[in-house]
């Protein structure tokens, strides 16, 4: 057993004598942790869970409703902030809606929109697109739904104003009642039955909490996202050093000595994962300090490095068992890693992918290691909740190992 | 002469006669196969304790192959050596504690130094951090680089570097040393400095297996040689025996020594 750290201890004594490439190691990623993170500042919200929208208004309506809309939309709270940018000409909205980046929605109240409320109530009927709402084709973004909601809710509020004021018209219409026509101000009853079904819904909704807070820090998805990202190209390193010690005949001389193969292999593993134990503790170390990042479970943290280490360098033994060359690897390293850390979450949220998409990712180290460290950062899980993501991160190196070993080809088959 | 000493045939294995030598390693029919191609085709011979053993043949004789089957490194598809009475198909293990193998490449840890290089090989076979040391101390003493003990090996010369890979084979003092073309591409100097070592190792009691192309280092070193093509011995036994061979059997006199019946029995055909 002492062989499995003689290898392993010689092996990271080789990689410490290589400065310049224990330097790329860290800084490389280091570097690209930074720009990465503040070039997606906004991404996840940059460390603040307030909500910030611009929404370009045109109101040519100079009654209610119109008002009713644009005061709505004024939000300023600590988890929304709505800005509402109005303009004098509909074109303007569509304008800044179309060209303009920072404007997530376009809303446009034409004139009369009042006036159609309550002539549709007293018929009896309702009214059909009068305000417009404009937003990017196939635009995905939350904040459009969001304004459209704030909008609508408005509308309905409005109807449910003008259709009180139409059932107050059918009631002094009935025979034997006697309603002066000017004693019925209809702006004012659309207006008060409006309000109050627009504030008396959330006033009558108690805002209580459960559970932790969660703060989503633009880092607590770049740092561990990349840190797993080239931890995982860190195994063509380790695949490497057995492929450089066959072509150098090291390797012949380890078989010749009295060192058993899994010894042999196991020393390689080991070697490899302590580095990558050692490149994953420093990024998250540097994320902490650097960027206060949010670590949430540390035992759960911990583990789940430990297991991406372990799967990292399993992958990269069973790489290497199944390559020839330092070139097949060179090739075949970047297209496992880069497709893995695309579909597994290294790059964005994994909880963000469609759920078909989250389960075919599972058979990268990514996946597993993503959900897990997402679990934890950002969703506020404890160790007992990401614990099937740090079994299954073991299983996923062990198996690799076990099947190295199986295929590994310790002598070439030529004379 | 012993006529089963020598000889020509390619069917079948040679015995070396029971001479009173004490035999230390036996290799017995030994047969390698790679798929349709057998490189080595039953060879079969004995080494006395202390003896250097030459093993000599042109390339894809089947030197090399037979050298990693008698170390372990290839199983062969028939056949057994054994070392001090230990078979190796059977106790691979406790065979390697007992042999050292200096390979026909540099098969050094370049970015680690030599002391270093020493070290780890020590702690693989079992030594002691204490005998690791002073081992390692003798031993580059013995080859003559102890002064550049914590120098990088990959700014070492080539021969430097052949020194270091011989004696990194030395480090757990083995009873049997297999040594697989020790002097390619070094200077004079060099090959005088690994000459001298082998002829210490062997006052020192240590047998040792010796290939080598070059004629003259076999004629200078070995009590015993074999010469192998294609697989087969075709000719073995001491120095004076196979030259007392070549004058035989061949019919211009003239005592050019082994070379001349390495190529006599080997024939002048390239080989690749």
């Amino acid at each position: 057993m002492k062989n499995f750290w003689y290898i392993a201890k010689k092996d990271l004594l080789q990689i410490l004598r290589d400065r310049t490439s224990l330097f790329f190691l860290l800084a490389v990623p280091l570097v690209l942790i930074v720009v990465v993170g503040f070039a997606f500042g906004n991404f996840l919200g940059s460390g603040s869970s307030q909500i910030t929208i611009t929404v370009a208004v045109s109101n040519q309506d100079t009654g209610s409703v119109g008002k009713a809309i644009v005061n709505a939309l004024q939000i300023n709270t600590d988890k929304l902030k709505i800005t509402v940018d109005q303009y004098n000409n509909p074109n303007q909205v569509t304008d800044r809606v179309a060209n303009n980046s920072n404007v997530n929605t376009g809303v446009v109240i034409p004139a009369g929109t009042t006036d159609k409320f309550i002539a549709a109530a007293q018929t009896g009927t309702t009214p059909k697109n009068l305000v417009q709402f404009y937003s990017l084709p196939s635009n995905n973004d939350p904040r459009a739904t969001i304004v459209q909601n704030i909008v609508s809710g408005v509308i309905s509020s409005q109807l449910a104003g003008t259709t009180a004021v139409g059932q107050v018209y059918n009631v002094c219409n009935q025979p034997g009642n006697h309603c002066a026509q000017s004693s019925i101000d209809t702006q004012a009853i659309a207006t008060a039955v409006g309000q109050a079904s627009a504030t008396g819904g959330p006033l009558a909704v108690q805002a209580l909490t459960a559970g932790k807070a969660v703060s989503i820090n633009n880092f607590d998805q770049i740092v561990p996202g990349y840190a797993v990202f080239f931890a995982l190209f860190g195994i063509s390193a380790a695949a490497g050093t057995i492929l450089q010690e066959k072509e150098d005949g090291t390797f012949r001389r380890l078989l010749i000595a009295p060192v058993q193969k899994y010894a042999l292999l196991g020393g390689k593993l080991l070697s490899q994962f302590v580095l990558t134990l050692a490149q994953l503790t420093f990024f998250f170390l540097f994320g902490y300090f650097a960027f206060h990042l949010h670590i949430g479970s540390l035992p759960a943290v911990i583990a789940l490095i430990i297991g991406v280490s372990f799967a990292a360098t399993g992958l990269g033994i069973l790489l290497v068992s199944v390559v020839k060359t330092r070139r097949q690897l060179s090739a075949i390293v970047p297209l496992v890693v880069l497709v893995s850390s695309a579909i597994g979450g290294a790059w964005w949220p994994l909880f963000i992918e469609p759920q078909w998409m989250q389960q075919i990712a599972k058979i990268g180290v990514t996946a597993w290691a993503m959900e897990g460290l997402n679990g934890v950062m950002i969703l506020g899980k404890d160790f007992a909740q990401v614990a099937p993501d740090i079994l299954g991160l073991l299983a996923y190196g062990l198996i690799c190992f076990v099947i190295a070993l199986r295929l590994f080809r310790f002598q070439e088959k030529t004379a | 002469m012993e006529d089963s000493f020598l000889n020509f045939s390619k069917t079948g294995p040679i015995h070396l006669p029971k001479d009173g030598r004490s035999v230390v390693v036996e290799v017995t029919n030994l047969l390698k196969t790679f798929g349709k191609n057998e490189a080595v085709k039953g060879v079969s011979f004995t080494i006395g304790k202390g003896e250097i053993f030459g093993l000599l043949g042109p390339n894809g004789a089947g030197k090399s192959t037979t050298i990693n089957m008698m170390c372990g490194y290839l199983e062969p598809t028939s056949g057994d050596t054994s070392i001090d009475g230990i078979s190796v198909a059977k106790e691979p293990m406790k065979v390697k504690h007992i042999i050292g193998v200096v390979p026909q490449e540099i098969a050094l840890y370049k970015d680690l130094n030599s002391m270093e290089n020493l070290e780890f090989f020590g702690e693989l076979y079992g030594l002691s951090a204490k005998d690791r040391k002073e081992r390692a101390e003798d031993i580059l003493q013995f080859v003559g680089l102890y002064e550049r003990r914590k120098e990088t090996v990959k700014n070492f010369s080539g021969g430097m570097q052949r020194r270091i890979n011989m004696a990194i084979a030395m480090i757990h003092q083995p009873d049997f040393l297999l040594m697989d073309e020790p002097t390619v591409g070094v200077d004079p100097q060099s090959r005088e400095n690994i000459f001298d070592t082998i002829e210490k190792l062997r006052d020192r009691g240590t047998t040792i297996l010796y290939t080598t192309h070059y004629m003259e280092e076999a004629e200078r070193l070995c009590n015993h040689i074999a010469i192998m093509d294609e697989g087969h011995i075709i000719a073995m036994g001491t120095l004076e025996q196979l030259l007392a061979m070549r004058d035989q059997t061949r019919e211009v006199q003239r005592p050019h020594g082994l070379q001349e019946l390495f190529i006599q029995l080997t024939g002048k055909t390239l080989r690749d």
